[in-house]
């Protein structure tokens, strides 16, 4: 009797996971993470399946995390205070000295390979654990934006074999007296996946696959699901086709093309949020001409001011947001979102083609100009559309454009050899307002991390000196001034012309409520049943 | 006596000429009797008078970009453009009209398509016959470089040349060429290698011509007529590759669309209803290939002696 009991109770411990499963949340992304070690791979995949598991001191929207606050003490020491209550997947607790010892993976190049975060912690020399619950970075020179890259400094416990005992040394070459650190196939096995994060690790596949369960004590708030399935589906339809066979529960980057599909059906619905990628042309504004963009003169037209604001003022932005987007794209007024925290106030950009014939006119190209305009086929959402429409429209002011879209692969090096006169780029803003601008617009400067991609050429010292002063500046409320005062100037010159922000959307059961991210991440954590 | 034979001579002459049909009575003779065929032969001279007259019929230039707008985008057939003019099948996102595009597209799969298959076929012929004629290390280079063709998908060579070129219009009959040369070379050196056994060839060889001549003068034209039968097959190949070159987006430039990317477009709207965008090229292109194949099918059969007797 008692063994029948015994045996019942195992089949129903057994038929445990059946009920459970239905508290599983089944999503689909659109391309798959590289890995779960949360070190070497930049991309928004990856980023979203490893803050699953752990987490930083920063989280995404700029608020403390693992930090319960930070001071400058002065403008190259920075001091951080830790939560004292959480503990890791493992049970060991979180400690300052864990910090030490994750930045140390960070500066840690396995097989030549760079980290995340290895060239943004030049300035930093030395990382001290004052106590278990505060940590000190100490910089060669004024560092403020260490505050916002510190979100892609995931915490790993320092508890493994190799760690030797009692406070870790940092230094700048990962070495910090520790012989080995875990490496991607003991990430991926799981053996070294132990976060403080709202879930566990379970399996991790580079199909893109990924199964993860619940952290029963996690710190913060008690997380929705009991068990996450991440799949991978690179194609659109197959995606859609997924989500309306009920094999997941949300999917990632529907088409705009299928959104009113999704509206009329009663089971499905769409969550969708401005996003902080901008979308914009880069215009190479060398007074000695651009690759392809040819006058019957000789001159080089996209070195005058007027014609860049001509051709600003040629393309109906609002068009372009309400047909090819199906209105899912904010119209842009600068180059980073006008709705990031930090990014200054701007007028709307005029659409008024009859005014920018005008400016062409006056800058001496009445007849127009040639342009190779050149546009990546497959990696915005309508990219290879919106290239067309700008076509359109800049044709239409009498300016001859050969539209010349390639796959990503070829257009990537192609703009890195300084080849495109005039291009379609997108950038997104985890960083702040002035992140596109500082790498696309400014003149080079490598101690502050400014200009390394002004393929526009273009210079200028009042916006140099803006920039300049906001790479150095603590006080987050000057900075920002510095921000909106480099923003007006290049909103003036248009170095590039700021098109739309896109707008990122998940579909989904009609039943669940989603609170889409504007860093673009889908996480289970913004996920629950109504 | 000159004058009494020479009626007599000119008699049978003309008797005799009448024995041996014009190439306009064997074609016709070809298809009598082939309702379908006939159809073809007409099909397929509707969409060549269409894509000739495309600038003529089209009420709109679908490559100019200065006409088209996108507010005029995503219209269901029949409605009425910006510029006033009606839309009969609709228009495509980009405000393109889908019945011009279609004209204009046409005309791209078909020039596309007959450049490639010509050009690749003389390539083709030409290697055949070298081949049949020199034998020795010749034939041997010839014929395992077309073995190594013919052992890759046809349409990943031609993806291969295009990754490594480029698209564009040029380049895509550059690809469809290198897929097309090889089955040709293949065909003509088996016919030639036969013909070379014969007589003729012999004497040729006796009267001391040169390989060239005797390439040129006698082994052409009598191993060229199964290359003939198989040209409508390698053209109707040769638009269905070009289609899924660029209906795949590696194929002719997007702001120039032929068939294949008329209907890669319309395929993002299809689950949304947008029926009208891709619907109209794939029936055409359906249409053409069907047209040519019935042909080419009947051209086969017609060539082929056994299945003659049945004529």
């Amino acid at each position: 009797m008692k063994t029948t009991l015994s045996i019942l109770a195992l089949a129903a411990a057994c038929a445990m996971p059946n009920i459970a499963s239905a508290e599983t949340l089944r999503i689909a992304f659109a391309s798959a993470p590289r890995s779960i070690d949360p070190y070497p791979f930049g991309g928004t995949p990856t980023a979203s399946l490893k803050e699953h598991v752990f987490e930083s001191l920063v989280a995404a929207d700029d608020s403390p995390l693992l930090a319960t606050g930070w001071e400058w003490t002065d403008p190259t020491t920075l001091e951080v205070s830790l939560r004292s209550d959480i503990a890791f997947h493992n049970g060991e607790p979180f400690t300052a000295r864990d910090v030490v010892y994750s930045a140390c993976r960070m500066m840690y190049l396995i097989d030549g390979r760079r980290n995340l975060l290895t060239s943004s912690m030049g300035p930093i020399e030395d990382i001290v654990a004052v106590d278990d619950h505060t940590v000190r970075f100490e910089m060669s020179s004024p560092y403020p934006m260490w505050v916002q890259k510190m979100k892609f400094l995931s915490i790993l416990s320092a508890s493994g074999g190799d760690v030797p005992e009692g406070p870790i040394q940092y230094d700048n070459e990962g070495d910090c007296g520790i012989t080995s650190y875990p490496t991607l196939a003991e990430f991926e096995s799981g053996e070294a996946s132990i976060g403080t994060g709202p879930y566990e690790f379970v399996r991790f596949d580079k199909s893109g696959e990924a199964d993860l369960v619940r952290n029963d004590n996690y710190w913060g708030e008690t997380p929705e699901w009991d068990a996450v399935e991440i799949r991978t589906i690179g194609n659109a339809g197959a995606r859609l086709a997924g989500l309306l066979a009920d094999d997941f529960d949300l999917i990632e980057n529907p088409t705009t093309e299928d959104l009113p599909g999704l509206t009329a059906n009663d089971e499905l619905t769409y969550t969708a949020v401005p996003s902080w990628r901008s979308i914009f042309l880069v215009l190479d504004v060398n007074p000695e001409g651009a690759n392809g963009v040819v006058a019957a003169d000789g001159s080089a037209p996209l070195a005058d001011q007027r014609v860049r604001q001509a051709m600003s003022m040629a393309i109906n932005r609002e068009a372009i947001a309400d047909r090819l987007f199906g209105g899912e794209a904010t119209v842009a007024n600068q180059f980073a979102p006008s709705y990031r925290a930090g990014a200054p106030e701007l007028p709307a950009l005029e659409y008024n083609p009859e005014r920018a014939v005008e400016l062409l006119a006056e800058a001496g190209y009445p007849e127009g100009f040639a342009i190779d305009f050149y546009a990546p086929s497959d990696r915005y959402a309508n990219g290879a559309r919106v290239a067309q429409a700008v076509t359109q429209y800049l044709s239409r002011v009498g300016i001859t454009v050969n539209l010349k879209t390639q796959p990503w692969s070829v257009f990537a090096g192609q703009r890195k050899d300084g080849e495109l006169g005039v291009f379609l780029y997108g950038w997104g803003h985890p960083q702040g307002p002035a992140q596109m601008i500082s790498f696309a617009f400014a003149s080079r400067d490598k101690d502050l991390g400014l200009g390394s991609s002004n393929y526009s050429n273009y210079q200028n010292d009042a916006f140099d000196a803006a920039m300049r002063a906001w790479a150095v500046e603590t006080d987050e409320a000057a900075a920002t001034e510095y921000v909106g005062e480099a923003m007006s100037i290049v909103m003036e010159h248009m170095p590039g012309i700021p098109l739309y922000y896109q707008h990122t959307i998940w579909a989904h059961r009609a039943d669940l409520t989603v609170v889409g991210r504007q860093d673009e991440r889908t996480s289970a954590m913004t996920v629950s049943r109504q | 006596m000159s004058a009494e034979t020479t009626p007599v001579d000119a008699g049978t002459l003309a008797q005799r000429k009448s024995k041996e049909p014009s190439f306009a009575e064997k074609f016709r003779k070809a298809f009598r009797g082939y309702p379908s065929a006939q159809i073809g032969l007409i099909g397929i001279i509707i969409f060549v008078l269409l894509a000739i007259f495309a600038p003529l019929i089209a009420p709109q230039d679908p490559y100019d970009q200065m006409r088209l707008d996108i507010l005029d985008g995503l219209l269901p057939p029949g409605s009425k453009l910006g510029d006033g003019t009606v839309s009969l099948l609709g228009t495509d996102a980009l405000g393109r009209d889908i019945f011009s595009a279609v004209l204009y597209g046409l005309r791209i799969s078909l020039v596309v398509a007959l450049v490639a298959v010509i050009v690749g076929s003389i390539i083709g012929v030409f290697m055949g016959l070298l081949a049949a004629m020199k034998a020795g290390w010749v034939e041997t280079l010839i014929m395992r470089t077309v073995d190594l063709k013919m052992s890759f998908p046809g349409i990943l060579l031609a993806l291969m040349v295009l990754a490594i070129f480029g698209t564009g219009v040029d380049k895509v009959i550059f690809a469809l060429i290198i897929g097309a040369w090889a089955s040709e070379t293949r065909l003509v050196r088996a016919v030639a290698m036969s013909e070379l056994k014969k007589e003729y060839i012999d004497s040729a060889k006796l009267a001391g011509l040169s390989d060239m001549r005797i390439m040129w003068r006698y082994l052409f034209p009598n191993s060229i007529s199964p290359v003939l039968v198989v040209l409508p097959m390698s053209i109707s190949g040769a638009i269905g590759t070009e289609a899924t070159l660029s209906f795949l987006g590696v194929g002719v430039p997007i702001t120039e669309p032929s068939l294949g990317l008329l209907i890669a477009n319309g395929n993002d709207y299809i689950l949304s209803g947008k029926w009208w965008i891709s619907i109209f090229p794939g029936l055409v292109l359906v249409g053409l290939v069907l047209c040519i194949n019935v042909v080419a099918d009947r051209l086969r059969d017609h060539a082929n002696p056994y299945l003659r007797g049945k004529d």
